[in-house]
This record gives structure tokens, C-alpha cells and sequence, in this order.
């Protein structure tokens, strides 16, 4: 008997293929290899938690339980926890955080907020650290695609899909819900949060949240000088206060009909300093970034027949990105720069089941995007996005095989420019999950997909020279791997273990590059990067009386090179910023009385430039993290109260050439929620 | 280490007496043994920027060997230029905003001066030239400081035109290129600073975007303009200081350029549509302002991004850097026949030559 996810369809009994923790909760009391037995037939998650070790293609997530066990505000600290995932931290609390997932940067990587993709038409690059953590439930990164065919076309257009899924969604098992937060600590952090959900009826509920984040940033850190660290002074880094402010309201409707309705609004205003490179005998920084953004969406899901499950979003987004740099080498001491995006964003996904095995899906998307600035050379760019998914799916107990073809059309146009632009192109996915004997729970699988990403109206209109002909750049994606779960009665309860290859090719890669000087950049088809890697993730977990543990560890391997040109100097070294090595842990350990959790982030020796010389090495580091947390439940009161150690052993580093890290820093929290 | 060159033929060609490369007068400090040869290349690399990896590449001229940073990665962030007076050696690093005074003979690093305004801003430094025992700097703010070269603090300020870049000596004034910066601020004058007053009496309207401005022997100054890099085009210009009247160079497509003695040596970096580029060589006389025929590249090396040009007063030797802005930039050094003598490798974006 095989069920497919479907959202808000949750009145079947609820299993999870992996030890995620709220699987754990409804496994404590029962008999494991039952259930791994069970979990080869029935796969069923109610609210889209998918299989770790069923997905044709790698999926990693990080549930509300494991989020609170690392120290982390935002999404971007988290996500650091993933296989396979580098995020380009500058440093920082609100600091500038993107991800790549692979070595695929992130304009390959679809980022969607309660399933409405978020998207930026200037750079095409999502800022992480913008996403707080506060009301997070889960975060799901598929590399590849998912299994899921009742998507829209945006994630199945990507290369790999990271899905934010926050608290807010409805719940039927209280009336009414209060959750207040407040975390404080070092560099002048205030974080206060609040979120009130009412149950109005029996078809609707509200949710308000409202969270403020405020910090001085300033911190001191360490300056190395020269190759070797040969000498080094205590510096400040100055110009690095965040304060952050966001209100979400949600409105939930189910209807009789079977229909569910999710609206959302919210309003998002981020005001910082940005402190950019810590520059050797200048500790000067005038930048400053102040975004204030409004989107709506909207989301309707409803089962026309038993076989045809219906689903459309639609969403509004709007965004003031006030740029200022003080310095005396522009005219009046100052530069000033005004950017405004619109977005309008429609989808639609139908998905039939043909059998109980084999379903097809359509999903179609339509974006329209434009961008204005208070510059004199602003064209007023504008594009159209259409994107149309077919996909289908064969899955029994044994195998799982999904296959998709997405295609996209782009028009780039703008106001006060001739050029007209129409790309079109094709992005194929096909994957199997394959176990061979049903008395062995290890499975096989691979993937193969390609994608590509279009220049971003940075790349197209916003370079200081006229732009060359810029063509989308494209990237191959190939995967095997391996996924075993092994469940055992004994003080070892479950093993997860995925270990996957893969290989990358990307070309016709869209870098900037100087023209004349270094301060004029030229966007140009330029590159070809082979990456050749493996994940391994581990998870585990350990119970005793009344005692537990639970550990979840990654490793990345990465041979990212250069295919460019044979007789440069460059050809064949290692890509800036990709350590060969790298290695994050979580581990977790519950007593009846406190719960204390560790986190190791280790990052091997990397380059900062493309060319492997000893002097542009940037050595490796391991920040560690450690917190202690005490649950108390009073009535209908229940606290959580947290101290947090960060980068306990002060490594001194930096992810980025010049952007040092904060040093130990401690945080503590308190949580309270109410239910009714 | 490549190693094709002929020691014996140093000494041949050691004819002239002074430095080229430094300054119209060159010491208040020490006499001057006439030299006939130079013992070494120094190459100032701007880094990438933001990275902190400027540097100074020594290609020692009669070992061979190749140091690749003097400062051994402490020299801050983007160098723009360095000068030889006296027995010091001046480098300004723009980012970090520090004019950095080196001995020259030793090649040690004696102290860096934070150049900042009255408010503590940096001013980031840019090009330097001397004259009588004065150092001047142009200043990215707007400004040429005058500094001692004895105690080395800055004793007046001039506010000239907006990002000043190249600036050079002539007549007893100092002619200063107003780049204007960015887009859409490009400038199009030079500033006449009058060097006993120390006040801008003047100023010339010249090409678009000027930066690199330099001095022959009989009171002219040559100039590239970059243009605006969309309609407006780059040009190289000549204003005769006696009148200050501008002249064209239509016949020369120069990017860069370097006077040795009589001789101007250029090289001009054209882009296609898609900025692929393709550079040109050429060398003409000053005295005359006709083009030479000698070729500087005769053998057909061909060099991809010309960054930087240099040529060795005593042996004529031209040393050309090409970079690709990514990678460490290769130094192609030609004979006087235009025959490859040998490659050196420097650090990144290598831009600046100083013969000693």
C-alpha cells in the first residue's frame, strides 16, 4: 500500500524513514525494526516530510528539534550543517550569507519560504542571513530534485531546492497558541520575538508574528599580516550593526470541499552596516544597505478527484534596497543608489495518479520581474519567466524512479533599450531509488539532471562597461550513492548512513572580470569548472533509560577545478574558497534533568585566489559551538531556557579573504510557549 | 628560472648617467656615483582588491632569482605606484590608504604613513612624483599633499579636480590628471598646481577620464584618457607646457606609456565587442613626436592583457606585465632587437617597474 505526500491528507498514521526527532517521538515506545520494516512499504508524511533513503536524489533536513540544537539565528548558520553545502559567510550577525550547494553557486539554488519561491532580479543571489530562525519548523535542502511532484516548475527548474518552512502553518490540537522569545549576549544582541496563532472556527485560523533583531556587531578580532601570519594586531571591525525587523501575518482556511488556503503577508525591514574588507592600516568602512521589502502569497491546494490533486500559488513582492557610501572620493563625500524590484509570480500544478504506483504531474509558473534605479543610465529592465514541468513517477516498495523535463523561456526587455532577449531552454531530470533485496535496507541511487541559470539584470545592465552578449550559463549534474538505515533494539536504535558521488561540469560560467582596471568589471561568459566530489552523512541515534543521544555528522570531499583553458596557469588548480575537506557535526545529548548539545564546523585548507600558490593559502579551522538547554512545563506554560558558548575555542578565521570571523561570543534565551 | 641572458652585456651598454626612472633631481641626500648598470627590477602588484596581496616582486638582474614579494604579503591592499628618491623607495597602496617608505638598498620596509583628512578619512593615495627634496602624492579625495622627504610628514594641501591619478613635474609646475573616478563623474582636466605657492593657478581641458600623465626632459607632458568606455573613446594626448595648448596623438593608441631618455614607450589595449582584447607596441621620440619603427616585439610572443611597461635605462631591456587579473602576472622582458629574453612571474595585476 503506497501513499503519496499530501499536504494537510493527515489522518494516516505518521512515520518517518529517518530518525528525524519527530519520528523519534512517535518510535520511542515501539519496536524499531517493525518500523523499518513498515517504512519499506508505507511512506507516508502528512505535512511533506519526505524519505531520506527512499529520494532518487539527495534531501537533507533539519527539523525544528535539531534546529534549536544549534546555535544559530538564522537560516544561513544552519544550513552549514548540510552535505555538500558551502555558505559564503562575510562574517558577522546580518552579514551578507549565500549558499552554494556542490560548488553550484547560488543562482543555481531555488529558495522558496512556505513553498512560494523568493527571488532577487538584481543579483539572483538570496541573502540567508536575512532569514531568521525564530519560527522555523524545518529546512530541507534537495540537491538534484525532489521526489515530489506536486512542486512548482521554479524548484524543479533548479539545481537544487532549499525550502524554509516556518511554524506558522495551522493546528488543530489547540485553540489557541502564544510563543514569546527572548535571546540577548555578546556584540550588543537583542532578540525578541513574539507569534500568536487563533483558532477562529473550525475552517480558519490567524497567526501574527513580529521579531525584532538589533546588534552592534562591532567586534575585535585578530589581524594577521603577511603569508605567514608573520605579525598581527587587535583590530575592531566597525560599521557592522544590524537591526532587523520583520512582521508575518498567516491565514489559514480548510474548507469542506477538501481545499486548504494559505495566505501570507509580511513586511521585512533590514537596516545595516556593511563593513566590508578589513583592510590592512585602514580601519575606515562607510557602506551602509537599508532593504525594506513587502510580499504577499497566497497558496490553494484541493483534491479535484481521488486521482487529481490540485495546487496554485500566487504571490506579490516589492523591495527598497537604499545603497549609501560615505567617502570623500565621490562628488559631496557620498554615493547614493536606490534599487526597486517588483515581482509578480503565478503557479499552477496538477498532479494524477494513475495507479497506486505511477503518478504524472504539470506544474507551470509565470514571473514577471522588473527593477528601477535612481542611477542616470537605469534602462528599466524588465522579464518574463514562463516555466512548464512535466514530470512522472513510478514508486513501489522497492523502486523508485522519477523523471521530469522542465522548460524556460526568459525575456529580458527594458523600457529605454532596444535589446530584446528571448532564451529558451531545456532542463531534463531523471533518478531511480533502488533497493536490491527487501531483507537488506541499503538502496541504491543516482541522478543525472541539467540545468542553467540566466544572467541576473546585474550581470546585463548594471556592469561599468557596455556588456558582451552574455549567454544563460549551464551546468550537468551526475549522482550515485548509497542510502542504508539500519534499526536495532538495543541502545542503538537507528543508524542512517547516505554516501553519495558525484560530478559536476558547468560551462559558459558567468563570471566579472576587470577590463582595464580592477574597479571596471566586464559580466562574461567565461569557464569551465569540473567538480568531483562525495557527501557522507551519518545519523544516529542512542537511547538509554532515560538518557539519549543523537548525532547527526556530515563530510564533504571536493575536487573543484578550472577546465578552461590547457595552457593557463590556472587550468586543473582548485577553485577559490572549496576545501578539499570539510566536516560539521552536531551532536546532542538529553538527560531527564537538562539537554546539552555540541557542534563542530571544520573547514580544510582552501585558496583565496585561482592559483594554488603557498601565499594565497587560507589555513583550516574548526569553530565549535556548545549550549545547555532546560525545558520546564508548568500547566499550560512551557519555558525553554538556553545558553549558548559560540566558536567556544575562539578560532580565529575567515571564510572569506579579509572577512574575519567573530571570535567566542555567548548568547542566552528564554522561550515561553502557551497553549490553549 | 630561465636563464638566456648574456651577462657580458651589461657593461656595453651602460652610456648614460642619471635615473630615468626617478625624478628630475635626484638626491639632496648623497652624491651620486655615476652607475652603469642596475642590479634589479623592482615590480609593484596591485593585488586583487579587497585581498590585502599587494606587493613588490624583486627580479634580480644578476642572480636570476625571483622574490616574489619584498614585503612578504605585508604591503596592503591595491598598490597604485612607487618612486625611487634618494635612498628611499616610496609606494602609495590606495585601499589601505598608507604611503609606504622603503630603503631601497636594503628593500626593508622603514615606516608607513596613514594618510588621512583632517577627519580621519583616508584619502587613499594614488600617484607620487619629486622635486627638490619634496615628495607629492595625488590623493583620491581630490587632493596633492606636498611631503618632506626628510621627516616625511605632509606639509601643505592643494584640492585639485576630482580622483586625481597621474601627476608629473614640469617648468616648475605640476600637472595633476582629474579622472573624475566612476561612471557617469569622469573629468576632463588637467590641474596646473604652481609649485612655489602651492595653489592650483590653472587648469587645461584635456581627453575624458585622464590617468596616466607623465613629463619628457623639454617641458612637455603626454597623457592617456580612458573615455567613458561606452560612446566616448580612450586618446593620448601632448600639452606643451609653455603654452598650454593640448595636441592630439591620434597615431599613437597608447593605454600606458614609459620615457626613457628620448624615447616614449607605449602600448594600447584594444577591446571587441565581447572585451576580448588585442595590444599594440610602439615607441616614439619625444624630441621629434614621430613614431620609430623599431618594433619592442619582433619574435612574435604574444602578450594577452598588457598591464604595465618598464624599460631598463642602461640595457634598453623592455619588460612587459601581462595579467589576466586572476592569476600572477607574467613579466615578458624583450631585448632592444625585440627578441624574448626571459619570462618572470610576479604577484597579481603587476603594474609598476623601478630600475636600481
Amino acid at each position: 500500500m503506497i501513499f503519496q505526500n499530501q499536504y494537510f491528507r493527515n489522518s494516516l498514521v505518521l512515520f518517518l524513514a529517518y530518525c528525524t526527532s519527530a519520528g523519534v517521538t512517535a518510535q520511542e515506545t515501539a519496536d524499531t525494526s517493525k518500523i523499518v520494516r513498515n517504512l519499506q512499504e508505507v511512506e507516508v508524511s502528512a505535512i511533506g516530510r519526505p524519505s531520506f533513503s527512499r529520494s532518487t536524489a539527495p534531501l537533507q533536513l533539519l527539523q525544528s528539534s535539531e534546529l534549536e540544537k544549534i546555535n544559530a539565528l538564522e537560516v544561513a548558520d544552519a544550513v552549514k550543517f548540510f552535505s555538500g553545502v558551502q555558505v559564503k559567510d562575510y562574517g558577522g550577525i546580518g552579514g551578507l550569507k549565500t549558499i552554494s550547494v556542490r560548488n553550484l553557486g547560488a543562482n543555481y539554488i531555488s529558495i522558496s519560504y512556505d513553498g512560494i519561491p523568493v527571488s532577487d532580479y538584481q543579483t539572483g543571489q538570496i541573502d540567508l542571513g536575512r532569514f531568521s530562525l525564530d519560527n522555523v519548523s524545518m529546512i530541507q535542502l534537495n540537491t538534484g530534485e525532489s521526489d515530489d511532484l506536486f512542486r512548482t516548475a521554479h524548484a524543479m527548474a533548479s539545481a537544487g531546492a532549499l525550502q524554509i518552512i516556518t511554524a506558522n502553518g495551522p493546528d488543530t490540537a489547540s485553540r489557541n497558541r502564544i510563543k514569546a522569545s527572548l535571546k540577548t549576549g555578546s556584540l550588543g544582541l537583542i532578540n525578541p520575538s513574539l507569534s500568536i496563532a487563533h483558532n477562529l472556527n473550525r475552517s480558519w485560523s490567524l497567526g501574527l508574528t513580529a521579531e525584532w533583531l538589533k546588534t552592534n556587531g562591532d567586534y575585535k578580532f585578530r589581524q594577521y599580516y603577511g603569508y605567514n601570519n608573520d605579525s598581527s594586531s587587535v583590530e575592531k571591525r566597525n560599521n557592522s550593526d544590524v537591526d532587523n525587523r520583520k512582521l508575518e501575518a498567516n491565514l489559514y482556511g480548510r474548507f469542506r470541499n477538501g481545499g486548504s488556503l494559505a495566505l501570507k503577508a509580511c513586511y521585512h525591514h533590514d537596516d545595516r552596516g556593511l563593513p566590508g574588507p578589513a583592510t590592512y592600516y585602514n580601519s575606515y568602512s562607510g557602506e551602509r544597505l537599508d532593504v525594506r521589502n513587502v510580499f504577499s502569497q497566497a497558496n490553494y491546494t484541493q483534491s479535484l478527484t481521488d486521482r487529481l490533486d490540485f495546487m496554485t500559488n500566487l504571490k506579490f513582492s516589492y523591495s527598497d534596497m537604499d545603497y549609501v557610501d560615505i567617502r570623500s572620493i565621490y562628488p559631496n563625500g557620498r554615493k547614493e543608489n536606490a534599487y526597486f524590484q517588483r515581482e509578480y509570480y503565478t503557479n499552477a500544478t496538477f498532479r494524477y495518479s494513475l495507479s497506486p504506483v505511477f503518478s504524472l504531474a504539470w506544474a507551470t509558473d509565470y514571473a514577471y520581474g522588473n527593477l528601477s534605479n535612481n542611477l542616470s543610465n537605469c534602462v528599466f529592465p524588465y522579464r518574463i519567466t514562463w516555466l512548464n514541468s512535466f514530470s512522472a513517477k513510478y514508486e513501489c516498495s522497492y523502486l523508485v524512479l522519477t523523471t521530469s523535463i522542465t522548460g524556460n523561456s526568459t525575456t529580458d526587455k527594458a523600457k529605454l533599450d532596444n535589446r530584446s532577449d528571448t532564451q529558451r531552454r531545456i532542463s531534463p531530470y531523471t533518478g531511480f531509488s533502488w533497493q536490491l533485496s527487501d531483507k537488506l535496507p541499503l538502496r541504491i541511487r543516482g541522478y543525472y539532471k541539467h540545468t542553467f541559470r540566466m544572467p541576473t539584470f546585474g550581470d546585463l545592465y548594471y556592469s561599468s562597461v557596455p556588456p558582451a552578449d552574455l549567454k544563460p550559463e549551464n551546468a550537468d549534474q551526475y549522482d550515485l550513492g548509497l542510502t542504508w538505515i539500519i534499526g536495532a533494539k538495543s541502545i542503538v536504535q537507528t543508524i542512517g548512513i547516505s554516501l553519495d558521488a558525484y560530478l559536476n561540469r558547468i560551462e559558459n560560467k558567468i563570471v566579472a572580470l576587470p577590463v582595464n582596471s580592477m574597479f571596471l568589471w566586464s559580466v562574461q561568459n567565461y569557464g569551465k569548472v569540473l567538480i568531483k566530489g562525495a557527501d557522507l552523512n551519518l545519523e544516529t541515534r542512542l537511547v538509554f533509560a532515560d538518557f539519549s543521544a543523537h548525532l547527526k555528522s556530515v563530510y564533504t570531499y571536493q575536487r573543484v577545478t578550472d577546465r578552461t583553458l590547457p595552457d593557463t596557469k590556472m587550468y586543473n588548480q582548485q577553485l577559490p574558497y572549496t576545501p578539499i575537506h570539510s566536516l560539521s557535526g552536531i551532536l546532542g545529548i538529553e538527560t531527564p534533568w537538562l539537554e546539552a548539545n555540541y557542534t563542530l564546523l571544520y573547514c580544510g585548507k582552501r585558496y583565496y585566489e585561482r592559483i594554488n600558490r603557498p601565499e594565497y593559502h587560507m589555513e583550516a579551522y574548526a569553530d565549535q559551538g556548545i549550549s545547555l538547554v532546560k525545558t520546564i512545563a508548568v500547566g499550560k506554560m512551557k519555558w525553554r531556557l538556553t545558553a549558548e558558548c559560540l566558536n567556544l575555542f575562539n578560532a580565529q578565521y575567515e571564510v572569506v579573504r579579509s572577512y574575519p570571523m567573530p571570535g567566542r561570543t555567548f548568547r542566552v534565551g528564554a522561550k515561553l510557549e502557551i497553549r490553549s | 628560472m630561465e636563464m638566456k641572458v648574456n651577462l657580458v652585456k651589461w657593461g656595453l651598454l651602460g652610456l648614460v648617467v642619471g635615473i630615468f626612472f626617478a625624478c628630475d633631481d635626484p638626491t639632496v641626500e648623497e652624491t651620486v656615483v655615476p652607475k652603469t648598470s642596475n642590479s634589479g627590477v623592482f615590480i609593484l602588484f596591485q593585488g586583487s582588491w579587497g585581498k590585502n596581496n599587494a606587493g613588490i616582486t624583486y627580479y634580480d638582474l644578476e642572480t636570476k632569482e625571483t622574490t616574489f614579494d619584498l614585503t612578504k604579503g605585508s604591503l596592503g591592499d591595491n598598490a597604485m605606484d612607487m618612486l625611487h628618491y634618494g635612498s628611499k623607495l616610496y609606494v602609495t597602496v590606495s585601499e589601505s590608504s598608507v604611503l609606504t617608505v622603503m630603503d631601497i638598498a636594503n628593500k626593508t620596509v622603514i615606516r608607513r604613513i596613514s594618510l588621512n583628512d583632517e577627519s580621519g578619512n583616508p584619502r587613499n593615495p594614488r600617484y607620487l612624483a619629486c622635486h627638490e627634496g619634496k615628495l607629492f602624492v595625488s590623493t583620491y579625495d581630490g587632493h596633492v599633499l606636498r611631503m618632506d622627504t626628510t621627516n616625511h610628514q605632509v606639509e601643505a594641501t592643494v584640492a585639485v579636480g576630482p580622483n586625481p591619478e597621474g601627476i608629473a613635474v614640469a617648468q616648475g609646475k605640476l600637472y595633476v590628471a582629474n579622472s573624475g573616478g566612476y561612471l557617469p563623474n569622469y573629468h576632463n582636466t588637467v590641474s596646473v598646481v604652481d609649485l612655489a605657492t602651492f595653489k592650483e593657478e590653472r587648469t587645461i581641458t584635456v581627453g575624458l577620464n585622464p590617468v596616466v600623465l607623465k613629463a619628457d626632459q623639454y617641458g612637455d607632458i603626454y597623457l592617456t584618457y580612458n573615455g567613458n568606455y561606452f560612446d566616448i573613446p580612450s586618446g593620448f594626448q601632448r600639452i606643451d607646457t609653455k603654452t598650454h595648448s593640448v595636441y592630439p596623438m591620434d597615431q599613437i593608441q597608447a593605454s600606458n606609456f614609459t620615457i626613457v631618455g628620448d624615447s616614449c614607450y607605449f602600448y594600447g589595449v584594444q577591446y571587441d565587442e565581447n572585451w576580448a582584447t588585442a595590444c599594440n607596441f610602439g615607441i616614439f621620440d619625444v624630441k621629434t613626436e614621430a613614431l620609430l619603427s623599431d618594433p619592442v616585439i619582433t619574435d612574435g610572443t604574444k602578450i594577452n592583457t598588457a598591464y604595465g611597461i618598464g624599460v631598463d635605462p642602461f640595457t634598453k631591456w623592455v619588460y612587459i606585465s601581462d595579467t589576466d587579473y586572476q592569476n600572477p602576472a607574467t613579466i615578458q622582458v624583450f631585448n632592444p632587437q625585440g627578441k624574448k629574453q626571459t619570462s618572470i612571474e610576479a604577484g597579481l595585476n603587476a603594474t609598476q617597474f623601478l630600475f636600481y
